[in-house]
């Protein structure tokens, strides 16, 4: 017993050796001549290969940036830093782009926003959208099967448990696959620097349709276009729109929305539960 | 109409009752009529024996899918046939902590960390059966440590362990055709009786939940290959076929182990393909290597090219026939009357 | 019940449930007061409104027309005055722009142009325009203009006309009920059509659980040694159109192909009574045979409806819909449309109107696939639904396409069987969507 033991480790050892040398050589002599300088830059990107580039890989972007197709600033998750360092590889001068994170525009959850029928089959944003133009009463608000959540692959969104995504602002590198993932557009990317309010609403529609949809939507009253000092506040296709630049934060325009769909991006609660999660700190 | 919401769904809005969980219990009914066999043979062994498999496969279930943070699926049923088809699996006279350990492996490694029910390309009860038969030298070891819990219900001294196939093979005495085909006890749990597994399996067949082709096969492999090149000393040479079909795990692999869903080829010529290699590779187990356990090594040993047969035997496309020439048009009987 | 050997590989067996409405007769309703008619009830091009609101329209008269071959006009189905043209809710789940009409209750008709009704004096090509104008579609549920399937082109001759009388669907009886109340007409049409064709057979398929319709069609047929009735084995989805020419007249439509490639154009008998009834009365297709079923409606029934008329309507009249329903579907419960609210109209291809009550049909989570293969075992046209839908899940349309998503006749059987409950037909046939608009783009 302990001989046939002593055999087959001897057996198996001996094999693995030679196997391991015979590929040592091979990849000494088989060797493919390559640029180092495309090693040089998959080292200093992040290497998730979420494909936010546009490239199949890490590798692939770091090819393609040698080679002059892509741009040296098209890595977004690895933001100004990984910029930074490919052009210092390149010998190129590099300007850091705006850090950005994902935010969910909308806030009206299973509770706040009534729905037209149920839904039932593939888990999947796009494909419910093709029924019955979805199934919530508002053609704007989210579905919340998580189409953005499955896209992500940096592991920063979930499924709330009220129906709708939040983002992980500490995770989320803003590549902004998750906004391509969303049939309703309602994601959107937003400078990562926690300032200004923000109108969490996406609907369209006008006043009286939106209130019958959802309680916590924009109706487009233009008290905050009133309400604004700064004259940030503008109003686009029946919704109004904070301009973050010009945003002081001064919280006026929050108390006179009616359906409180105005959010601080930092700061106390404002009347609106969910803006203590992390989806209204995008 | 806003008080009622309707459910919309794609077509079909009709299913069959038949579920996973509805299917796994039928297999468990099947399984029932060579359980009780087994059970009057070996007598509170085989119940001991028995009951340590079921509640191992189901806490192993239960911490693989804690400790992976999924749902628990105990309720779909199949780690409990997992459970029963190793103990099934087991000989009369197993340690229980053998029957543990193989469960465990099957439910916790073939199955769970494999990606759980459907992800699994090995047989789960199969490959416990085999890792714990491989491990044998170590039981050695094992065994010391284990053989003061070793539990024995003793009064089993009549009965002999020895398989039919192992009495084959050193010419001694056997046990006629027909009690072979009724009863007869000796080797595994589950071989105790080739009647009671066709019951199963005709049960299984006429719910639909398997198809005729693979044990089909798996037999007809066996038989040929027993008619070729079986040891025709013995016993008259047109019987020793029925005594390979007969005996050992053949009809328990064919009926119960071989057509799990999972790990068997989807297409009606795939699954003849790949029971007839079972069948041959089972014979050239038992007549050139060992007596036991050919079935499940076989069964293993196919379970991992069903992807490649699967591939090879993607069907004929409903229409892919070459076109009859279009029929010249008879001249219809209406416009002469006209 | 005599059991017939004809059927095809693969199918399952749903629980029919035709019992509700089989022994009911087709009753008819008076017409609405108000009708929306879609400019859309039809595979082509959707008609052009041939009104505007204001105008008043007699019953028959045309109100809808398009230029291209493959379309059917759309007729006013009650008298009165146009109130408007604006896109409504459709069953197919779509806005598509329909015209709505009030009813001033006298349900006076348009005087028909024809003058010669025989249909034996007629000219195949009048005919056909008089079946065209009259806007037959098939009215079995898939809606192909009818004059298109009759006017094959010179270098595919058809030999024999299969009338499908098979309703595999389960719950509904609209063509059972047909066939058993005006079987004369039914035959007639065949014999136009055949006319037309120059085809010198006509098969009746008939599912064996019709005993009835089986034996009145025969009797029908008698004496004319041309037609023939085929009892088929009932099995889902005997009456696809490529599973009933396997099986009646043992043709296998190559993959990709119509049934006119062997020799064969196919009806619902539906559309047949309706080519009769317009070419020899010239009435245009301004209603039709609806059965409204299920365990969610207090009164099944088979009623002959004019088209337009709204489903929630039709439910009222039916004694309303119970507590418990959870599912509006237009059609039957393989393949029809399931419905977010019941404001929608009865349109030309609606054969059914099924309401399921919660305990007729289940919304349960899918699980794993655990590979048991039944769908590849009941696919009738031999595809792996299985390997199709995890293609289609993965986005690898290539795959899908590889694996013939493009074949795909939507007939659920596969996930009819599936016991993890896998969404496989929504899968494959987004796949199948796909693939067909890449091929388009090529």
């Amino acid at each position: 017993m302990e001989r046939q033991m002593i055999w087959s480790i001897v057996t198996l050892g001996g094999l693995g050796v030679l196997f391991g040398a015979l590929l040592a050589l091979a990849a000494r002599f088989f060797a493919v001549e390559s640029d180092p300088r495309v090693e040089e830059i998959a080292e200093v990107l992040p290497g998730a290969n979420c494909g936010a580039c546009g490239y199949a890989g890490c590798q692939n972007f770091a090819q393609a940036v040698v080679e002059g197709k892509a741009a040296v600033d098209s890595c977004i998750p690895g933001g100004s830093e990984t910029a930074e360092a490919i052009g210092k590889i390149l010998g190129q001068d590099v300007e850091g782009r705006e850090p950005v994170v994902a935010a969910v525009f909308c806030i009206g959850d299973r509770e706040k926003a009534s729905s037209k029928f149920i839904y039932f089959g593939i888990e999947d944003c796009r494909i419910a959208e093709e029924y019955g133009g979805g199934f919530k009463d508002c053609p704007y608000g989210c579905l919340g099967l998580g189409s953005c959540v499955a896209a992500c692959p940096f592991d920063a969104m979930r499924m709330g448990p009220d129906g709708l995504p939040e983002v992980d602002r500490d995770k989320c590198t803003g590549c902004g696959l998750c906004k391509e993932a969303c049939p309703r557009g309602i994601i959107r990317m937003i400078p990562r620097e926690e300032r200004g309010h923000l109108v969490l609403c996406n609907s369209r529609d006008r006043g009286r349709a939106v209130s019958r949809a959802c309680q916590v939507g924009c109706i487009g009253c233009r008290a905050c276009v009133r309400a604004c000092p700064e004259e940030a506040i503008t109003m686009e296709e029946n919704l109004a729109v904070i301009d973050l630049d010009r945003c002081n934060d001064c919280g006026e325009c929050v108390p006179k929305c009616r359906p409180g769909c105005i959010i601080p991006r930092k700061g106390p609660a404002t009347g609106v539960e969910a803006t203590e999660t992390k989806t209204i700190s995008a | 109409m806003a008080d009622t919401q309707f459910s919309v769904t794609t077509s079909p809005h009709l299913r069959t009752t038949v579920t996973v969980s509805s299917a796994m219990r039928d297999v468990l009914y099947a399984l029932a009529p060579i359980t009780l066999v087994s059970i009057y043979w070996f007598k509170f062994n085989a119940v001991f024996l028995i009951a340590v498999c079921l509640i191992v496969a189901m806490l192993t279930e239960l911490l693989f899918r804690k400790a992976m943070n999924k749902p628990a699926t105990l309720k779909d049923g199949s780690a409990l046939v997992t459970g029963l088809l190793v103990a099934l699996c087991s000989g009369g006279c197993s340690a229980w902590w053998v029957g543990a350990l193989a469960t465990f492996i099957a439910v916790g490694i073939a199955k769970e960390l494999m990606g759980g029910l459907g992800w699994n390309r090995f047989n789960p009860a199969a490959f416990g059966r085999i890792s714990v038969f491989l491990l044998t030298p170590f039981f050695y070891w094992l065994g010391l440590a284990f053989s003061p819990l070793q539990a024995s219900f003793g009064g089993l001294d009549v009965i002999t362990s020895a398989t039919p196939l192992a009495l084959l093979k050193q010419g001694t005495a056997l046990p006629d055709l027909g009690s072979l085909f009724l009863s007869f006890p000796g080797g595994a749990l589950g071989e105790t009786s080739a009647l009671a597994l066709l019951i199963g399996g005709a049960y299984l067949l006429y719910k639909e939940h398997i198809r005729w082709h693979i044990p089909v096969s798996i037999v007809a492999g066996v038989f040929v290959m027993a008619l070729l090149f079986g040891d025709h000393s013995t016993t008259p040479f047109y019987l020793t076929p029925f005594y390979h079909i007969f005996s050992g795990g053949v009809l328990l692999g064919a009926l119960f182990m071989a057509t799990d869903w999972v790990t068997s080829p989807i297409t009606p010529r795939g699954r003849v393909i790949f029971g007839l290699a079972i069948g041959i590779l089972l014979m050239i187990f038992r007549l050139a290597l060992g007596p036991t356990e050919g079935t499940c090594f076989s069964i293993l040993i196919m379970n991992a090219f069903v992807p490649l047969i699967d591939r090879l035997t993607r069907q004929r496309k409903f229409g892919e026939a070459p076109a009859r020439p279009a029929p010249v048009a008879v001249k219809p009987s209406l416009e002469k009357s006209s | 019940m005599a059991v017939s050997i004809a059927t095809f590989k693969g199918g399952v067996h749903p629980e029919y449930f035709k019992e509700l409405t089989a022994s009911l007769a087709v009753t008819p309703v008076e017409p609405p007061k108000q009708v929306v008619i879609p400019m859309l009830q039809h595979i082509g091009a959707p008609c052009e409104p041939l009104v505007k609101p204001g105008d008043r329209v007699l019953v028959g008269e045309k109100i809808g027309e398009s230029e291209a071959f493959v379309s059917a006009p759309v007729h006013a189905t009650v008298s009165g005055e146009i109130t408007a043209v604006a896109p409504h809710a459709h069953p197919s789940g779509q806005m598509i722009e329909a015209i709505t009409i009030e009813s001033d209750g006298e349900d006076s008709w348009e005087q028909p142009a024809a003058v010669e009704f025989d249909w034996e004096k007629l000219s195949p090509d009048e005919i056909r325009r008089r079946i065209r104008e009259a806007g037959i579609v098939g009215l079995g549920g898939a809606a192909f203009p009818a004059h298109v399937k009759l006017a094959p082109p010179e270098d595919k001759p058809i030999d024999t006309v299969i009338l499908n009388g098979a309703e595999c669907e389960p719950y509904l009886t609209a063509d059972h009920r047909l066939m058993l109340e005006q079987p004369q007409q039914i035959v007639t049409g065949l014999l136009i059509m055949l006319k037309i064709l120059g085809a010198g057979r006509g098969i009746i398929g008939i599912e064996d659980n019709k005993a009835d319709a089986l034996r009145v069609m025969r009797q029908e047929i008698e004496g004319r040694p041309e037609l023939k009735v085929a009892s088929l084995r009932t099995c889902y989805p005997q009456g696809a159109e490529k599973m009933l020419i396997e099986v009646t007249a043992g043709r296998t439509v190559p993959a990709g192909g119509l049934p006119m490639d062997v020799g064969v154009v196919n009806h619902n008998v539906g559309t047949a009574l309706a080519i009769a009834r317009a070419v020899t009365e010239g009435r245009p297709l301004v209603e039709r045979v609806v059965t409204v079923t299920g365990g969610g409606v207090a009164r099944p029934a088979n009623l002959l409806v004019r088209i337009g008329t709204r489903v929630g309507d039709l439910l009222e009249l039916c004694g309303g819909m119970k507590e418990d329903t959870g599912k509006l579907i237009i059609g039957g419960p393989m393949m029809g449309l399931s419905q977010p609210h019941p404001d929608i109209p009865v349109v030309k291809g609606t054969s059914g109107i099924t309401v399921l009550s919660d305990e007729e049909f289940e919304l349960e989570e899918a699980t794993a696939c655990i590979k048991c293969a039944k769908c590849v075992d009941s696919c009738p046209v031999n595809l792996l639904p299985l390997f199709l839908a995890e293609a289609a899940e993965h986005g690898l349309i290539e795959r899908a396409e590889k694996y013939r998503a493009a074949d795909c006749i939507e007939c659920g059987c596969c996930s009819y069987i599936c016991p993890a409950r896998r969404p496989l037909t929504q899968w494959i046939r987004l796949a199948k969507a796909e693939v067909l608009k890449r091929r388009r783009q090529r």
